[in-house]
């Protein structure tokens, strides 16, 4: 098992509940101190994000930037972060963008629809409507940072933040890139709070929202961690399993992360720590893989910044961050392994399972 | 590198439904575009739209083919998207051959292209509220979690209990097409023996009221490259397609439909509606498909285009197609099916590359109906009015989309061979 087939994450965008860029989150991880809940406005009952600095980052671009809609510019404040952590570009073809949202811009288009209803079609804004797109995001970050690489968008019920960072990650090791922007963002407000008063359910963690994205490939800034693998598959039942009801998910997403570092040639003993998504998947992670050599610590991100749909993401991006720095605690109490390897699993809504995995930087 | 053959494939639009009406429609170049049927479209723009006409007989055609391929028939429970998908993928596995339980879950992918999903049903909680109640409405919060353009992808993966890997694109216009690309890493990576692909819309009035909002909306028709053209049609619909590896096709014997051989796309950073007005953008993904295809422009004999019958799109697309085919432009048919199915959004890059393939089994080259006033800054063979007999072996579909993302695919007829061969 080697680190050098892998594609080196050389930078993070970061923008959720626990604030704007790398260090803010890492102050979060190792104080162990959850983002504070919104507890006023259409952010109420959920893990808000602070207001995205894209104007900041983007200061020749406020024309535009004034007209999109808050998740973009989310998307766009983590791309222009990333942006500046890699220290350089490639040209412009060889740049790809890759982003996830469930549910993209809710507030948005409730507002478009809302218009719609009392002041009639004529009325409709014209401004407003390339706005409600799923690839609205991706479309700006490609628009402000000037790139024409290839550039998807993935709906998922919450691995398209994993998936996104896979496609690009292998795209780049193919040679269809040499440098990718690549996570998910969500954003929370009035229309999901509706929808998650309304679904009876298991709460694992407050509801958040944010952005985050990694740059895989080349680029000048070192790399933080290098992306070996993004093992997928689902499991079997109806639409929109609810977790609760049906056979217990934590075997086989055990089975999963253990058949990943498998086909790597690794076992349980080479993860230094597990970042799972909030629910099955952390549940699983603590109940442990395979005590013959001890548990994994487990990195509970979604208690922190919030639990949102494509947040595997963020904990990609976190894992990478933590393994590039060997000497940082996990939070309180939490002691890494030293081991060169890090896992992220991700059970989805929908029974879709991702493990990716992750290694130091060399 | 594994191959990727088609082995079956479905189509549901406002044509018809199933490949032969499909077929037959295109042959005629006979045109989906009617008055709007499912609201009330006296206060818009433009009153007209490409509808699915879910008659009885539709119905009943779709529920034989779930029957005959073993796969749970949810009927009205299902919004109009899903349905769509549900209906063109129970007539892609019987043309397979294939049922649910031929499927090996583990090596199955499902990989979808879509941007309404649940919308039709669930922007009726907010239009059709009453503005003096409480918002949401009781059912509101549960409809709107029907939205999500995941939707689509989990009914399928249910129904077919896919186990491999799925993805929902959601580019905008050009969704479908990138969900080949997809298919077709998983089927030369060899993660997949076989991928159901394809794409699904419907029709809803957020989507009719933005383009209309735009101004991108003709009033009577969709004309695409004609001089008197005055933008698109939003049609609603679905195709969906089993890619195999050449292999697992060739072990049981099923007959190829045509090739899936390359897929190219990329984003322009230009304009979030607007296209590069040279065209360049849409050139560079057409280039990148043919590379992938390991093909040159000189293989190409058919362009299938985006042609939304836009002034912006038409004119760039027109450009794009003489950059990539040189002083052979005028003689490389490049026709819209756009101006018969309408513009089917996310899906329709899907009902596209069935057009495509219909085209290569039935001996004719899919028309530009309604073309009628040529555009002088637009001098490509548009293959006006109705089909034209003529056979091609290798084909290009080209969808351009919102934020400048643009993809192409290129297919091949069964009896080319793939550049890349195991």
């Amino acid at each position: 098992m080697t680190a050098a087939g892998g594609v080196p994450i050389r930078g993070v965008g970061l923008h959720t509940a626990l604030g704007h860029g790398r260090d803010a989150h890492l102050r979060a991880i190792v104080s162990g101190l959850p983002a504070a809940p919104a507890t006023a406005g259409a952010l109420t009952g959920g893990l808000s994000a602070p207001p995205p600095p894209a104007r900041e980052l983007f200061p020749d671009q406020g024309a535009l930037i004034r007209r999109i809609d808050r998740l973009s510019r989310m998307i766009v404040a983590s791309a222009g972060a990333l942006r500046d952590e890699l220290g350089g570009l490639p040209a412009q073809e060889e740049v790809a963008v890759a982003v996830g949202t469930e549910f993209g811009t809710t507030e948005e288009t409730l507002k478009f629809l809302l218009r719609l209803r009392d002041k009639g079609p004529a009325l409709a804004n014209p401004m407003d409507f390339p706005n409600l797109v799923a690839n609205a995001g991706a479309g700006y970050v490609g628009i402000l940072l000037g790139l024409q690489g290839p550039s998807q968008t993935f709906c998922q019920h919450g691995c398209h933040g994993d998936d996104a960072i896979a496609w690009a990650a292998e795209l780049v090791r193919d040679g269809g890139a040499q440098l990718a922007f690549a996570g998910a963002a969500e954003e929370w407000g009035g229309v999901l709070r509706a929808a998650h008063e309304a679904v009876r359910g298991p709460r694992w963690a407050p509801p958040g929202e944010g952005a985050a994205l990694v740059g895989l490939g080349h680029a000048p800034s070192p790399a933080l961690a290098r992306w070996l693998c993004c093992w997928a598959e689902r499991l079997p039942g109806p639409p929109m399993a609810r977790w609760g009801r049906g056979p217990d998910p934590g075997p086989a997403i055990r089975a999963a992360v253990v058949a990943a570092l498998r086909d790597l040639g690794a076992r349980p003993s080479d993860l230094s720590f597990v970042v799972p998504s909030a629910g099955p998947a952390m549940i699983a992670m603590r109940a442990g893989l395979d005590g013959s050599d001890g548990d994994p610590p487990v990195l509970d991100v979604p208690r922190l910044a919030g639990d949102w749909s494509g947040d595997g993401a963020l904990r990609i991006a976190i894992a990478a961050l933590l393994l590039s720095n060997p000497s940082s605690s996990l939070g309180p109490g939490i002691e890494r392994r030293p081991a060169p390897l890090a896992a992220v699993p991700t059970l989805a809504r929908d029974g879709s399972m991702r493990v990716t995995l992750l290694s130091e930087p060399s | 590198m594994t191959a990727a053959v088609i082995t079956g494939f479905g189509v549901v639009s406002a044509l018809g439904h199933g490949r032969r009406a499909t077929a037959e429609a295109l042959r005629d170049g006979r045109c989906g575009v009617g008055p709007i049927r499912s609201f009330d479209a006296g206060a818009y723009r433009s009153g007209v739209a490409a509808e699915v006409n879910e008659d009885p007989s539709a119905r009943a055609w779709a529920c034989a083919l779930h029957h005959e391929s073993d796969l749970p028939w949810f009927g009205d429970r299902l919004g109009r998207t899903a349905r769509f998908a549900s209906w063109a993928l129970a007539e892609a596995m019987s043309h397979a051959g294939l049922s649910r339980t031929d499927l090996d879950p583990a090596r199955t992918g499902l990989v979808l292209g879509g941007c309404t999903a649940g919308m039709p049903e669930g922007e009726g909680t907010v239009l059709d509220a009453d503005p003096e109640a409480a918002w949401p409405p009781p059912g509101a919060a549960r409809a709107l979690l029907s939205i999500p353009v995941a939707g689509t992808l989990d009914v399928l993966a249910h129904q077919c209990d896919v186990r491999g890997p799925t993805l929902l694109v959601s580019t905008a216009c050009s969704s479908a097409t990138h969900a080949f690309g997809h298919a077709l890493r998983w089927i030369r990576s060899g993660r997949c023996d076989r991928v159901l692909v394809g794409g699904a819309d419907a029709f809803c009035r957020l989507t009719h009221a933005g383009f209309n909002a735009l101004g991108l909306v003709d009033p009577e028709r969709p004309r695409p490259f004609d001089a008197r053209r005055q933008g698109m049609v939003i049609g609603e619909g679905a195709a969906l397609f089993v890619v195999e590896s050449e292999p697992t096709a060739r072990a049981r014997g099923v007959s190829n439909k045509g090739w899936l051989a390359g897929t190219g796309g990329m984003a322009e950073g230009w304009h979030i509606v607007q296209p590069r007005p040279d065209g360049s953008g849409a050139a560079l993904a057409m280039r990148r498909a043919l590379a992938d295809a390991g093909l040159s422009a000189s293989d190409i004999e058919y362009v299938n285009a985006h042609g939304t019958g836009t002034t912006h799109n038409d004119a760039a697309e027109a450009l794009a197609h003489h950059a990539v085919f040189g002083a052979r432009a005028p003689r490389v048919p490049c026709s819209s099916s756009k101006s018969q199915f309408g513009h089917l959004l996310g899906a329709s890059g899907a009902v596209e590359a069935a057009a495509v393939l219909l085209g290569m089994d039935g001996g004719f080259l899919p028309p530009t109906a309604s073309w009628a006033e040529a555009d002088p800054a637009i001098d490509l063979d548009v293959v006006p009015g109705v089909a034209r007999a003529g056979t091609y072996g290798w084909a290009l579909s080209n969808s351009f989309a919102f934020g400048g993302n643009n993809a192409s695919v290129v297919l091949g007829h069964p009896s080319q061979r793939p550049r890349e061969t195991p």
